[in-house]
Order: C-alpha cells, then sequence, then structure tokens
C-alpha cells in the first residue's frame, strides 16, 4: 500500500493542522507514515500546501509528480498548482470556497471560475472530483474554523483512503485544544455524510 | 510542550526533524544551549526554549549566531555539553568564530546545527553548509530521515568528544520539516532534578589563546585528530545495501537516499548497490575506495554542492580506481532534489525509459498553476508594518529610496506598498543606506529612508548604526518595532518586553546615545503621527531614527484567541464608499475585499483584527468601527 496526500490553501487556513490529524491518524493506525510540512514566510497568507505519505514503501516526505492519490484543496483555485502531482483516477476533494486574494481584490488577476476549475481536473488530469461546501457544513456543526473537519469527513468516503473515522477522530481529539473538538467530530461526520451519495456517483 | 521530547522513558511518536535533533541532544546530555531563529532551523530553538526550566537546561535567544556559537564554545570549554542552531546563512554570521575555533577544540561535546534551504523557500540564498565544514575542517553529518536525525545527533556528540572537536550536523528544509515517527532512547538520569549547566572553566591558555605559536601547534593537533576520526569511525558512518548486488553503484546522503529509494520501486529495479554515508566530510576514505573497486559505474546523488562527488573522484585518482563516476552531470545542482528529478536522473544514468514524462507532466503543471493567482505572502491584517510603510511613502513620496532588511517586513516589496527597494542580508539596510546617501548625491539628492526590524536591529544593525552616525552619513532610519522576531515564529530579541532572561534594551536609548541627529517613537496605528515624524525628519540633516513602536498583530491575536478575548472590527459603509478603492490600492490589507457587482469595498470580519489603519486612509470616512469587541 502506499497512499499519496496533498492538502494545498492560504496560509491561515490550518493546511498543516489538516496535515498534523492525518500524520497521527496513521501513526494511531499503525500505518508508516512520512510528511512533508511548509513552514515560514509562506505561513503569512501566501500560498501554502503539505504532503502526507503513508505505506512501508514510502521513505521521503515528498509525493513524487503523478503519485498523488488525493488532493485536499481548503481553498478552490490552490487546487490548481497540484494536480499534475496526481495519478489520473485520482480524488480532488474540494471546498468551494474562494477567498480572494489581495492581487483580484486590486484587480490584476482574476479569480478563476469553479466550473473551470472542475473542468481541468475532470477532463486534463482524468480527476474524479468531490465539491464539498466545507463553510456551509461547519456553521452546521457550530463554527467556520471546522471547515477542514468537513473535509476529512469528505475524505474518509473516498474509496481507498486508508484511515479510519476512529482513527481521525482519535487525531483531532489529540490535535485541537478541548474546546473545539466537538465541533470538528460533528462537521467530519456531517462532511461525510454529505459526500456519500456524490462518491457513489463517480466511483 | 510535546510529552515525547521531556519524557524520561523511550517512547515512539511523530515527530519533525528538528524535534528529533532536540531529542538526540537531550539524550546526549545537553546542558546549554544558545541560538538564534530562522527558517527551517526555529523550531529546534523554540523547543528548547519550551523545555529548558523543566528539564533543567539552560537555553537562550541569542542576539545573533556568532554570539550563540560563542557562549556555547564557553559553555564546552566549561564541561557542559553544548548545541546551537542556525538557518545556513547565520553561519556566515557565525563563520568567523568556527573558522578560528575549529582547531582550538571543545572540551564537552559542542554540536552545531545548520539547516539548509535548497530552493530558497523562506532564504535570501541557496547555500551548502558541507563546504563550511571541509573549509574549516571539521565533521559534518547529513541524516536522512527524523530516526536518523535523532542517532546522529547522538553519533555528533560522541564524536565531538571522543576527537575534541566541533560537529556540524546538517539538515535541510525537507528533513527539518518532515514529519514521521521516532523510536526515542530514554533520558540520562538527573534531568528535571538538578540545573544541568552547572560547570567549570578549567584554564588552560595554551590551547584557549590563540596567539600565532599556540595556533600552529592546535592547528596540527586538530588536522591530526580529523585525520584519525576520518579512519577510526569511517566504516561506521557508511551504510551499504545489496554489497553482493550489480556493477552499477549509488553513492547518496542526506535526504537524497530517500529519493533513491523510491527511484528503484518506481523504475522496478533491484540489486543496485548503494552506499548512503552519513558524513559528508570528511568522506570516509577506505569504505569509499572499497566500494568503488566493487562497481564499474558509479553515480553520486546529492542535493546542492558536488561536496561528496569531489571527494569520490580525488579517492578515485589517489587510489588509482578505474571506476566511471558520474554526479552533477546528471543530478541538478541548483535547487532541492525530487523524487521525480532523482527518478530521471538515474533513468539517465541506467540507460533506462524515465518513469513518468516529466516534461510533459510539468508543462501541464505550468499551464495550470497559471490559472491560479499568484498569492505571495502578504503582511498579516493589521500589521503595525504595513501602517508604517503608508506612512513613509505619504511623506516621502515615490522619490525616496527605500533600503530595507530581512524579516515580515520585506513583504513590503510589494504592491500596493513598494517601500522596500533593497534586501541583501541582515543589518544591510543601514550599511546599504549609508552607501547610497554618500554615493547618489548626483540627482540633487533623493531622500533615502530605511528599515530594519527590532530583531535585525539587534542582530547586525547596531554596528551599522554606529559607522554611519561616526561618518557623518545623511539618512532616515524607520526601526519597525514589533517587540518581536516576528518572521521565525516570534522569539524575543534584546528590545523585547518579555521572554528574556535579563533586562530589556530601548532602542531609542541606544540611538540616542550613539548621537543620532533626531530620535522619535511613534505609534504606527496612527498615521498621522508618524506622517508628522517623517516631516520633521526630512527637515534636516544627518542619521535620522524613528522607532516605529507597536506590537506585531499576529502576536497579540493569537493571545486574545488563546486567553478567549474578543476584538474591534470595522465595516465600510456602503452608502459612503465611494469605490474609489485607495484602501486596496493604496494600503492593502488583506481583510478588505473588492465587492465587484456594487463597486463597493467591503472587510471580510474573520480577518479584521482592528487596528483602525484603513479608517484614517479612507478620504470619505467610510470605514468604521461596527463591533467594539466587549
Ligand atoms: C543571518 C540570518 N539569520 C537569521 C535569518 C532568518 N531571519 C529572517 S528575518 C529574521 C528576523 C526578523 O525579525 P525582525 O527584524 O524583528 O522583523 P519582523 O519579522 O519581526 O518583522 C530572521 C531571524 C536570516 N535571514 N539571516
Ligand atoms: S506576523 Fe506580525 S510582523 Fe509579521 S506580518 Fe503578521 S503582524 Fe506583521
Ligand atoms: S481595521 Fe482595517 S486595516 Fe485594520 S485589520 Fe481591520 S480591515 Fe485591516
Amino acid at each position: 500500500m502506499e497512499y499519496n496526500i496533498i492538502i494545498s490553501g492560504i496560509g491561515g487556513q490550518g493546511v498543516l493542522t489538516v496535515a498534523r490529524i492525518l500524520g497521527e491518524a496513521a501513526l494511531y493506525s499503525g500505518i508508516k507514515v512520512r510528511m512533508s510540512e511548509v513552514h515560514g514566510l509562506s505561513q503569512r497568507f501566501g500560498s501554502l500546501f503539505a504532503h502526507v505519505r503513508m505505506g512501508e514503501q514510502v521513505y521521503g516526505g515528498l509525493v513524487p509528480m503523478g503519485k498523488g492519490n488525493m488532493l485536499l484543496a481548503l481553498e478552490p483555485a490552490e487546487s490548481l498548482r497540484y494536480m499534475h502531482y496526481m495519478k489520473k483516477g485520482g480524488a480532488l476533494v474540494l471546498n468551494k470556497n474562494p477567498i480572494e486574494p489581495p492581487q483580484v481584490s486590486m484587480g490584476l488577476f482574476n479569480y478563476p471560475n469553479l466550473l473551470k476549475i472542475k473542468d481541468i481536473a475532470t477532463e486534463k488530469f482524468g480527476l474524479r472530483v468531490i465539491e464539498v461546501d466545507a463553510k456551509k457544513i461547519a456553521a452546521e456543526a457550530g463554527g467556520e474554523l471546522a471547515q477542514n473537519s468537513a473535509m476529512l469527513g469528505a475524505a474518509l468516503e473516498i474509496p481507498g483512503f486508508p484511515l479510519t473515522r476512529e482513527a481521525i477522530v482519535y487525531a483531532v481529539r489529540k490535535v485541537i485544544s478541548s474546546r473545539y473538538a466537538d465541533i470538528n467530530i460533528k462537521a467530519i461526520d456531517l462532511g461525510s455524510e454529505e459526500t456519500k451519495k456524490i462518491v457513489a456517483a463517480i466511483f | 510542550m510535546s510529552n515525547a521530547l521531556v519524557s524520561p522513558a523511550s517512547n515512539k511518536a511523530l515527530m519533525l526533524g528538528n524535534e528529533a535533533i532536540v531529542r538526540g541532544a537531550l539524550e546526549s546530555g545537553l546542558g546549554f544551549f544558545a541560538a538564534y531563529p530562522g527558517t527551517p532551523s526555529s523550531e529546534i530553538l523554540d523547543a528548547m526554549i519550551d523545555i529548558a526550566k523543566v528539564l533543567g537546561i539552560y537555553a537562550e535567544v541569542s542576539a545573533n549566531e556568532k554570539v550563540a556559537f560563542e557562549a556555547c564554545l564557553g559553555a564546552s570549554w566549561s564541561g557542559i555539553r553544548a548545541m546551537t542552531s542556525m538557518k545556513h546563512v547565520g553561519l556566515n554570521v557565525a563563520s568567523d568564530a568556527l573558522m578560528s575555533a575549529a582547531s582550538m577544540g571543545v572540551r564537552a561535546g559542542f554540536v552545531a546545527v545548520v539547516a539548509d534551504d535548497p530552493s530558497m523557500w523562506s532564504s535570501q540564498n541557496e547555500q551548502d553548509t558541507r563546504i563550511y565544514a571541509r573549509f574549516a575542517n571539521v565533521p559534518v553529518l547529513d541524516p536522512s530521515t527524523p530516526q536518523d536525525a535523532l542517532s546522529l545527533t547522538k553519533k555528533a556528540y560522541e564524536l565531538s568528544e571522543k576527537y575534541r572537536t566541533i560537529v556540524i550536523l546538517r539538515t535541510t528544509t525537507r528533513l527539518s520539516h518532515m514529519r514521521g515517527e521516532v523510536e526515542t532512547g530514554s533520558l540520562p538520569q538527573g534531568y528535571g532534578k538538578e540545573k544541568r549547566y552547572i560547570g567549570e572553566f578549567k584554564k588552560d591558555p595554551d590551547r584557549f589563546v590563540s596567539l600565532p605559536q599556540i595556533a600552529r601547534r592546535n592547528k596540527l593537533e586538530h588536522v591530526n585528530a580529523m585525520r584519525k576520526l576520518e579512519e577510526v569511525e569511517g566504516d561506521k558512518l557508511v551504510e551499504i545495501e545489496h554489497a553482493d548486488g550489480s556493477d552499477l553503484g549509488i553513492i547518496t546522503g542526506g535526504v537524497s537516499y530517500n529519493y533513491i529509494k523510491e527511484a528503484e520501486t518506481w523504475l522496478g529495479i533491484s540489486g543496485l548497490r548503494i552506499m548512503r554515508t552519513m558524513m559528508s566530510y570528511p568522506l570516509p576514505r577506505k569504505p569509499i575506495a572499497d566500494f568503488l573497486k566493487s562497481v564499474d559505474k558509479v553515480l553520486v546523488v546529492e542535493e546542492l554542492e558536488p561536496v561528496i562527488e569531489e571527494q569520490v573522484k580525488l579517492i578515485a585518482f589517489d587510489e588509482g580506481i578505474d571506476v566511471e563516476i558520474h554526479g552533477k552531470d546528471l543530478v541538478p545542482r541548483d535547487f532541492e532534489l525530487t523524487p521525480e528529478k532523482v527518478a530521471i536522473s538515474l533513468s539517465r544514468f541506467l540507460k533506462l525509459d524515465p518513469p513518468i514524462d516529466f516534461e510533459l507532466l510539468e508543462r501541464m503543471g505550468k499551464e495550470t498553476s497559471a490559472l491560479a493567482p499568484p498569492v505571495p505572502p502578504t503582511l498579516c491584517p493589521a500589521c503595525p508594518h504595513r501602517s508604517t510603510f503608508y506612512a513613509i511613502r505619504k511623506a516621502a513620496t515615490n522619490r525616496a529610496i527605500f533600503p530595507s532588511d530581512i524579516g515580515c517586513y520585506t513583504l513590503g516589496y510589494y504592491p500596493p506598498l513598494k517601500t522596500v527597494d533593497t534586501c541583501v542580508d541582515m543589518g544591510a539596510s543601514v550599511s546599504v543606506a549609508h552607501g547610497i546617501a554618500v554615493a547618489s548625491r548626483g540627482d540633487g539628492g533623493k531622500t533615502v529612508v530605511a528599515t530594519i526590524g527590532d530583531s535585525t536591529f539587534f542582530h547586525s544593525g547596531l554596528s551599522a548604526l554606529a559607522n554611519a552616525i561616526a561618518n557623518g552619513s545623511d539618512f532616515i532610519l524607520v526601526v519597525l518595532d514589533n517587540g518581536t522576531t516576528a518572521m521565525t515564529g516570534h522569539q524575543p530579541n534584546p528590545g523585547s518586553a518579555e521572554g528574556n532572561r535579563g533586562k530589556r534594551i530601548s532602542i531609542e536609548e541606544v540611538a540616542k546615545a550613539m548621537g543620532a541627529d533626531l530620535v522619535e517613537v511613534v505609534d504606527p496605528y496612527d498615521i498621522s503621527a508618524v506622517v508628522g515624524a517623517m516631516k520633521r525628519a526630512m527637515e534636516i540633516k544627518g542619521v535620522r531614527v524613528i522607532v516605529a513602536r507597536r506590537e506585531c498583530a499576529l502576536k497579540s491575536i493569537s493571545e486574545k484567541r488563546r486567553k478567549g478575548e474578543t476584538w474591534k472590527r470595522y465595516a465600510v459603509n456602503a452608502e459612503k464608499c465611494t469605490g474609489c478603492k485607495a484602501c486596496i490600492n493604496a494600503f492593502g490589507c488583506p481583510a478588505i475585499k473588492w465587492d465587484a457587482s456594487n463597486k463597493k469595498a467591503y472587510i471580510d470580519p474573520e480577518m479584521c483584527w482592528g487596528c483602525g489603519s484603513c479608517a484614517q486612509v479612507c478620504p470619505f470616512d467610510a470605514i468604521k468601527v461596527v463591533d467594539d469587541g466587549v
């Protein structure tokens, strides 16, 4: 087994926290794991990524180009930077809520259309897109900060994903402040629920 | 605090490479730690500060890397095991100490961790620390994984004491920030029960005073010790896989080893003879020579400079070994290596088809990424630097020249602020400003306004300011004093109100004592006050210092969040907003967005950290507090 995940988003969104949760869940499950994180400059509201790799054949922290199984995009346009790291047939789990970057507010750049992003993922890279309205789910669970947990809930539904709900819940309790753990766990379950139908249709 | 770091018993945990180094040092009986932060090394310092009290070790955030290095030397000479950590360019600052101390040697073990940043993820340049090791003639160990980082840290202390030498432990961004499972050993007795930094300095001026006649003897002794280290320890610092494999060999080290292992599976090959060396300098001569004799063709796979390759070629030449040696002809020399780059190098070496159409994928990746709006890092909402930069530009106009420095504020380079015209190395803002002020008087004398952060000021701005004042220079220096070293994760500096072991030093008093021609302290959140100070400064000549003081917004918001406190929020009154975009196109707080359908600005309430600066920027008085945060 080798399972490669790239998490992409913008500094401040919690890219590294999601990676930590996946890593702790893998350790809990007895799966060998290697992760790469980006610390430093990009954490100041810039494009940010983390890699999480699981499996016995895994040595380094970087997902080899073309060998990714899942792209967990916490922000839609940020998915465009890493699609070419995915395998054909891989999953793009996409939070559909954009964060408008300053260059767009300043009128220097147009934000790409969501339909176009999904189109590129399916047509150009052969990915299966699972769109998640993480903002809505998080609000339902009790707090906007739980968006990433909704994404993790969605990931749990993807065939081949090697981690269980139990492992993810354990890791959430370990990594996230106990004050917010319950809201996040609720968001995980809501995320799974919302995703089940989409997954059944495309996998 | 991570339990895995301080637990006396051995345990298994997910650790960053940097955390594994910390644990390795503790397992080796560390007592003294001093460092200046720098990505990707900073987590070592942060962890040491975090655990110091509990474990009874001494840990400090030093003013710069040279100071930290020399303090460690003093501790080692007093019989206390010491460690410093720094980013690659930190060693440039500490190199004066390294080059002389190398041959004087240590008493208790002294390990300098130096973290390279291939591809310059968070750095101003790319350099290979292993070349420093060769230059100073000290051993350098090069781990591949977090587990390896722990065990090689312990090995480094063993070598340091056995051969009385400083040892460099070199990591890279990819290893420092790689997380993986680590099985730790146990801590030696006594941690947490007693102070681990109580030693004794035994005088030995015939070793510790580097007068020429002493330095000559020290040098020869050190050269001999290094020769012995290489001969005796060499074969324990290499690992060979498939010793009876094919007649094709790989020599590698550091994270490149991981990529070779993965390329093997990817290309579907097996039986390649792989030699991993954990010491890149001095390269273990006998094991390398034996390995070279066992193969017809060898590929050296290493990141950045051909440090291993050149030594391998020397050994082959000296020993008269007939073997074809490849390295940087097939492996990229610039930037970070990746699994795909190494797979391609290996396939070229083996004359196989590459496992993927790398060029095609990369081209597709480029095309696709080009559709994503660029999202470079930005100053945080409410960042005091933004308000200061805005005010500087308002007072000094576009005609001024803006030498700047390294820190969060380097982001003032980006539009709309564009108040960073130069950035070289820490402290250079002041000295470059001095040079420009002297040399650019030709076009009628533009105002030169330099900016420097408080941490950078204490790191290496002090001597530059003394020089400028003593030489009668002519520029304005604005010290962006947010009370912390923000860029690298909010470590204290000598000007910080809290976090230091001793006294706080006042920047304005330092500037006055040096004889600056004007010294003022202003609050960046009061934009007209900063503009006023700038205007007063521009009316006179000489070296004028303005201290713009306001706590780092990210630090203060994080503390409020932790304590469950709230803060003020601002909003745009759509009726008053004329859509002039001044708040976006001249100021640029990332919380302010543009509603294209209404042609009005609005503020994302989740992102507003309540500084109130945009309200001062808006020419139509359209921005007001809507939630006073109580
Ligand atoms: C010699 C050297 N050491 C360390 C660093 C890493 N580094 C970059 S900026 C910075 C400190 C910035 O602090 P400050 O000047 O206070 O600015 P702030 O980030 O707080 O705005 C550090 C430590 C470096 N670039 N060069
Ligand atoms: S961390 Fe502090 S200094 Fe750095 S950009 Fe954010 S608010 Fe400004
Ligand atoms: S008050 Fe204005 S400038 Fe300050 S953080 Fe809020 S939106 Fe940004």
